[in-house]
């Protein structure tokens, strides 16, 4: 992503050294959709083998936070939430996606629970997943 | 918000901003996510988010008791909990005047105190 607010920038620029202009290791993704009359809008950071995954609508809360990976001792993956109750959705979908792309990944789901409307959050993560797999 | 469409956060309700410095020589990326409860910071030379930790500004009464620093209360929510994870936290965000608890992934491989005290002062450019 760009950096905008390019005064802020050169304001700082004097206090650190630079060598050149790095290139960011980490990336930023966002996407939204439509399900259900609910607009629902995601953020992906892409990292080293992980990512972080936001989902939420407006306005924008971080509620609850987990994170799940795969390990050897299990064919399922693992998952612990950091953040809120186990009973959010994060919990889920972070040991679906962990599954999904063997990576670490980060969830913070935010959205009212809706039996209905999981699923289909997942389908279109999962379609995210498959036409952009760079971003994740 | 301003809602540039062809921005990848037009319209989007989280504002990300983004920027890497070098520290040190180490190659450093923070990443600030503000959303309306919450801040979600990165500040990583890994490229990974490492040790998370929950950062809550302490309730003042008397703002003259308290002098221009604020304090907050750390929690290690995933990673390293030993003091010095606590100690870097409240350095990095330190300079920075929010009341929003912060979530703050912190992954160094520098921890000296002048690194930090860059790192901080790049952080709080950002906000």
């Amino acid at each position: 992503m760009d950096a905008t607010g390019g005064k802020e920038d050169e304001v700082v620029a004097d206090k650190i050294p630079r060598m050149e202009d790095p290139k960011p290791s980490i990336s930023v993704h966002t996407f939204h959709d439509q399900i259900i009359d609910n607009e629902c809008f995601f953020q992906v950071i892409k990292l080293e083998d992980s990512f972080h995954l936001w989902i939420g609508n407006s306005p924008a809360t971080f509620g609850s936070f987990t994170v799940a990976l795969q390990t050897k001792f299990d064919k399922l993956p693992s998952s612990i939430p950091l953040l809120g109750g186990t009973d959010s959705p994060s919990n889920s979908l972070a040991l679906q996606l962990a599954k999904k792309t063997g990576k670490q990944v980060f969830v913070s789901c935010n959205l009212p629970f809706h039996g209905q409307l999981m699923p289909l959050i997942e389908k279109r993560i999962s379609q995210e997943l498959n036409n952009h797999p760079e971003h994740f | 918000m301003d809602a540039p469409k062809d921005g990848k956060t037009g319209g989007f309700p989280v504002k990300t901003t983004q920027k890497t410095v070098m520290v040190n020589d180490h190659k450093t990326d923070i990443l600030c996510s503000h959303f309306t409860d919450k801040l979600f910071v990165v500040v990583t030379q890994f490229n990974k988010l490492g040790n998370l930790i929950e950062l809550k500004r302490d309730v003042v009464v008397d703002d003259a008791i308290t002098t221009s620093r604020p304090s907050y209360s750390t929690k290690v929510l995933m990673g390293r909990d030993e003091p010095l994870m606590h100690v870097l936290a409240k350095n990095v965000m330190g300079k920075l005047d929010i009341k929003k608890p912060v979530v703050l992934a912190l992954a160094l491989k520098d921890e000296s105190p002048k690194s930090v005290a860059q790192l901080s002062e790049a952080v709080k450019g950002m906000m």
